[in-house]
């Protein structure tokens, strides 16, 4: 078998077999009946859990957004005055979504990078990679406030363990979650280690890449790096796709870093797009308005992650096609 | 399968051409071990912490290696909370919501992977949806609806809605993509044995996904055990807690126990760590198992 | 706390490989090795499931009849929280008829579900609150108007120790009955300011001496530097900085901003010059809670009654400390914890009886005292007594007698977004040497902005 053939392509060509249409058409009109209907049978449970569970909290937070509302008392409609005050006067709008930008770009981009860095080379035969396999993992299944409370220790300016590091190395550390400057590194910094996931995933892509193509390339004499560029990245493209597009959605919505470790601040340096819904629903008690808020970063969501599926369909290589 | 008989050939040459990049690979270990300890310092610090005593806790420098190792914490922690009813309250949500999950998940990843139906890209895109809006936006309406079916204070909003694939769309779309790389093949020649398609989902799909399922009972089993805020809103009665709830009483309104919080939060890590070794095993081995040795 | 967190983690884990040629690609030998799980395996998947579902129904005990007594609800660390169980027994132990249960969570966790439980109806009939969530929830209407019940059992301001009654007081109305206090002072290291050839401060001290101490203590550099004062102010309690020479940026009944009255400038002045004129106190955001005053490295700092134990325990005898009430010229916030009844409340009789005993009854204040200082003036009187060797030396009656002077910190809806633009002003100041003045006239444009909205 074509070890090479993609799923896409194998799903296309097992495509009911369109010639017999014009002798049975009966038959595989009935097929097809059944086949939808199979669809629909397994999706069962997921449609009750979405019509009855999901879809009706999302459609009244839709709503909410178009009220004035404090979470307590009825909401009272007032039409698009939401979004004029968000789009018009409000200075928190835009900046948040710098920021939130800023963290997303970070962290997608070093996270992209670092996993498929450490899951190349843990891809070798490097002795005790299981070992650093394990501990590149440990991070992203241990979460939860006692490691932010250690995060904020380690980043503490003058008695952190960071700092004292570099201090005995010769170096005056930066005021990390203090200062405006460093507070969202930081934050990068600490997220950075929790991609392990994105590791394994490249590290499964990795193996999947056939043995063949690149002892073709090491017999043509090609150096590591060009191997590297020339094979490895090229066939791990749809993975490395992925990657980026599920790290945009997850870290877009960036919020318990932030909440936990810096509230937003120095000087709402770290005040993301999260944060600033959350105050607005919670702290502010302006539900009315954080529900506008949560639906314009939705469709931001949506749009990046078509954009990004879009740029990406001529550049990723399939190596079916 | 053609690429296993030139299989022993390439592996050869490989590891011939690994030997002589060995002495290439030791500056590898130089990054590798910086950023190893970076990963792993904050696990380090927070063992370090749960042996401390209050006064070491607080001394610089810092201390890595406590003075000596009492348990205090440890005792401490298990008489300060109901430590070990809140752990069993975790293996129990935790287990049952993967299991939903599983159930869940599986069967419409199977449908979106082989079945086709006017209206399927609307619904994946559906799918991928749900995970666009932050999940508190949604936790007013959500508790009235809990509290309307009189869910409160059960478990049920934390394992039920689990069954029915709420907050299931990573494991979905994991697990659509995992299907995708099955042969049809298989599948059209167990439709010709006169196998439904239950029956090709139960027998070749989910034994053939292994390594995928291993991956989605792990991360719902950390994501249940890690889960704060569902517990918090929807339990009331103590004696229903979970462990995040639990470890939270380490910190005051003003204060943190800071050797208990670590104390804690030690034990709390040591099950998914166990899980994860298990696991560990299914999972990097089922994955290189599936790679290129076709 | 952030909801469902732990998703994060997986989200990174759960990227799959769009493409054709996903890392988790079955081969044909797998078909070989992979059998269907056999009818034994189903059956007892099966059972297993059901054993489980069982499990999850019988999670379905507590829910809420009418007939079930009063419900109680507090939030605190592992010792708050056995102490109020404790007091709720003693009140059942007291009144044979009356039940009370209780259900608790940690401080930050409930009250994040407070006002979802206001509006469900859920809360419960009697609530620990701290003085903060009384104003910063009161809009919500979830606590119910005790006054009437405060006029007809004669209980009134001198009931309590000064000032008790304040946080209660919300238009008019009076929201909550005291049960803990929190007297503030200044804590300082002893044996740092004899090394610096300081004095102790002496109650009634000015904040000449105060600011000449701080000064005097810091020195060094790098990360092991000593400092004057610990910046507990501005950080995560913005409302300690325009309190310490009496004033609120805004007047919450006017609905107006004062963020340029002179207390508050003068106020934010003084922190200003702390940090870069005398080089006593880092900047407001620099400084984590993680290293205070208990490291040792600080002279002076901002003490709260509940940092008591934490603070006797952490610092054990690595240094000498003393605790001394604020320098003549400051107020400082108040702060305190208190019982309200839920307006829901279909009970408000018995709850509000069982909130008196919180507030009033001498053995239940007695209780309560590990938590803070008793708010029963009587009980507060002895409580000093009983208090472990050097916290009995501190100087209670002048620090509780201080607290007629605090100010309470109004909080809740727009007046939190204030709060946060004020701090945001804090660090700018502290940080990066932001002239107070202007920084104090763009929070007064900004929420008078915020308030016409």
């Amino acid at each position: 078998m074509n070890a090479l053939h993609t799923p896409t392509t194998r799903a296309r060509e097992a495509a009911p077999p369109a010639p017999r249409r014009a002798e049975r058409p009966s038959r595989w009109q009935r097929f097809r009946r059944s086949e939808s209907a199979a669809f629909y049978l397994f999706l069962v449970p997921w449609i009750v859990g979405l019509v009855g569970l999901t879809l009706a909290p999302m459609l009244f937070s839709l709503y909410a957004g178009f009220t004035r509302w404090d979470g307590v008392h009825s909401p009272e409609w007032i039409g698009l005055a939401n979004f004029r005050v968000m789009f018009g006067s409000d200075p928190d709008f835009w900046p948040s979504f710098g920021r939130t930008f800023y963290y997303a770009g970070a962290r997608v981009t070093l996270g992209v990078l670092m996993a498929l860095a450490l899951a190349a080379i843990l891809n070798t035969r490097l002795p005790g990679r299981t070992f650093f396999r394990t501990v590149f993992f440990l991070p992203a299944i241990v979460t939860g406030v006692p490691m932010f409370v250690v995060w904020s220790w380690m980043f503490d300016p003058s008695g952190g363990i960071l700092n004292y590091l570099l201090d005995k190395v010769g170096i005056a550390g930066p005021a990390w979650l203090g200062s405006t400057t460093w507070s969202m590194p930081a934050l990068i910094l600490m997220s950075l280690t929790a991609t392990g996931g994105t590791m394994i995933i490249f590290l499964a892509g990795l193996q999947g890449i056939p043995v063949e193509l690149r002892e073709a390339a090491i017999v043509d004499g090609a150096g590591w790096w060009h191997r590297f560029r020339a094979v490895t990245v090229p066939l791990l493209s749809p993975v490395i796709l992925f990657n980026v597009v599920m790290g945009l959605i997850t870290s877009l919505q960036v919020f318990a870093e932030p909440f936990v470790m810096t509230q937003g601040g120095p000087e709402r340096s770290t005040y993301v797009f999260g944060m600033y819904l959350y105050n607005e629903a919670f702290w502010y008690s302006n539900v009315g308005y954080a529900s506008a808020l949560a639906w314009v970063q939705f469709l931001v969501i949506v749009a990046l992650t078509v954009l990004v599926l879009r740029f990406a369909r001529r550049r990723v290589h399939y190596m079916g096609s | 399968m053609t690429a296993t008989a030139p299989a022993p050939r390439s592996r050869t040459t490989l590891r011939l051409s690994l030997t002589r990049g060995r002495i290439a690979l030791v500056p590898l270990y130089v990054p590798l071990c910086i950023a190893a300890f970076f990963f792993i310092l904050p696990f380090v610090w927070m063992l370090s912490g749960a042996f401390k005593e209050p006064s070491e806790i607080a001394a610089y420098p810092p201390q890595f290696i406590p003075d000596g190792l009492g348990t205090g914490n440890f005792t401490e922690a298990a008489a300060g909370v109901s430590l070990w009813r809140y752990l069993g309250n975790s293996v129990l949500v935790a287990v049952v919501s993967t299991v939903g999950t599983l159930f869940c998940s599986t069967l419409t990843a199977f449908a979106f992977a082989y079945l086709r139906a006017p209206g399927r890209n609307l619904l994946f895109g559906l799918v991928l949806s749900t995970m666009m809006l932050p999940p508190f936006i949604i936790l007013i309406p959500s508790y009235s609806l809990y509290q309307w079916l009189g869910w409160l204070d059960t478990y049920l909003p934390l394992t039920v809605p689990h069954f029915l694939g709420v907050g299931c769309a990573f494991y979905i779309f994991l697990l659509r993509q995992f299907f995708l790389g099955i042969p049809r093949e298989l599948f059209e020649a167990a439709r010709i044995d006169g196998a439904g398609r239950l029956r090709q989902y139960w027998q070749i799909a989910l034994p053939l996904a292994k390594p995928a399922l291993v991956t989605v009972t792990l991360f719902q089993f950390v994501a249940s055990w890690n889960d704060f805020f569902g517990p918090l809103i929807f339990l009331t009665d103590s004696s229903k807690f979970t462990l995040p709830v639990g470890i939270r009483f380490f910190q005051g309104l003003y204060t943190t126990d800071y050797g208990a919080l670590m104390a804690a939060s030690c034990v709390s890590v040591l099950p998914v760590l166990l899980l994860f070794l298990v696991a560990q095993r299914f999972f990097v081995q089922g994955i290189a198992t599936t790679g290129g040795k076709g | 706390m952030p909801p469902r967190t732990a998703k994060r983690c997986d989200a990174d884990l759960l990227l799959s490989p769009a493409g054709p040629r996903g890392p988790f690609r079955v081969t044909w030998r797998a078909r070989v090795t992979a059998r269907p799980p056999s009818r034994r395996a189903v059956l007892r998947g099966a059972a297993a499931g059901a054993a489980l579902a069982a499990g999850t129904a019988s999670g379905c005990g507590f829910s809420r009849g009418s007939g079930d007594g009063l419900v109680f609800g507090f939030h605190g660390d592992s010792i708050a929280i056995d102490t109020y169980q404790q007091v709720a027994e003693l009140y059942q132990r007291r009144n044979p008829g009356a039940r009370v249960r209780c259900t608790y969570a940690d401080s930050l966790g409930f009250f994040q579900r407070l006002p979802l439980m206001f509006r469900a109806g859920t809360a419960p009939d009697v609530v620990i609150v701290a003085e903060s969530w009384v104003s910063g929830l009161s809009q919500l209407g979830g606590y119910a108007d005790l006054t009437r019940f405060l006029e007809r059992d004669g209980l009134g301001e001198d009931t309590w120790v000064p000032g008790a009654l304040t946080p209660a007081r919300i238009e008019g109305q009076t929201l909550c009955l005291p049960c803990l206090v929190y007297p503030k002072g200044i804590a300082y290291n002893r044996t740092l300011l004899r090394e610096a050839g300081m004095p102790d401060p002496r109650p009634g001290w000015r904040e000449a001496q105060f600011v000449e101490t701080a000064a005097a203590v810091a020195h060094g550099s790098g990360a092991g530097r000593v400092w004057g004062l610990h910046n507990g102010f501005g950080t995560a309690q913005p409302w300690d900085v325009p309190t310490i020479h009496g004033s609120l940026p805004f007047d919450p009944y006017e609905r107006r901003m004062t963020a340029t009255d002179p207390r508050v400038v003068s106020s934010l002045q003084l922190l200003a010059d702390l940090v870069h004129e005398h080089d006593a106190m880092p900047g407001a955001a620099q400084e984590q809670d993680t290293v205070n005053f208990t490291s040792g490295r600080f002279g002076l700092a901002l003490f709260a009654g509940y940092f008591l134990t934490a603070w006797t325990e952490q610092i054990g005898s690595r240094f000498d400390w003393g605790v001394v009430p604020f320098p003549a010229e400051w107020s400082g916030t108040y702060q305190n914890n208190n019982a309200a009844v839920f307006e829901g409340s279909r009970r408000k009789e018995e709850a509000f009886a069982f909130a008196r005993f919180l507030s009033t009854d001498p053995e239940a204040q007695e209780m309560l005292a590990p938590l803070g200082t008793p708010a029963l003036r009587e009980t507060a009187g002895t409580w000093q007594r009983g208090l472990p060797a050097a916290a009995a030396e501190y100087p209670w009656p002048e620090l509780i007698q201080q607290m007629e002077d605090q100010l309470v910190a109004y909080q809740g809806g727009v007046f939190n977004k204030i709060w946060d633009v004020l701090g945001g002003a804090v660090q700018a100041v502290e940080n990066t040497g932001k002239p107070v003045g202007q920084a104090l006239h763009e929070v007064q444009e900004r929420g008078t902005e915020i308030l016409r909205a």
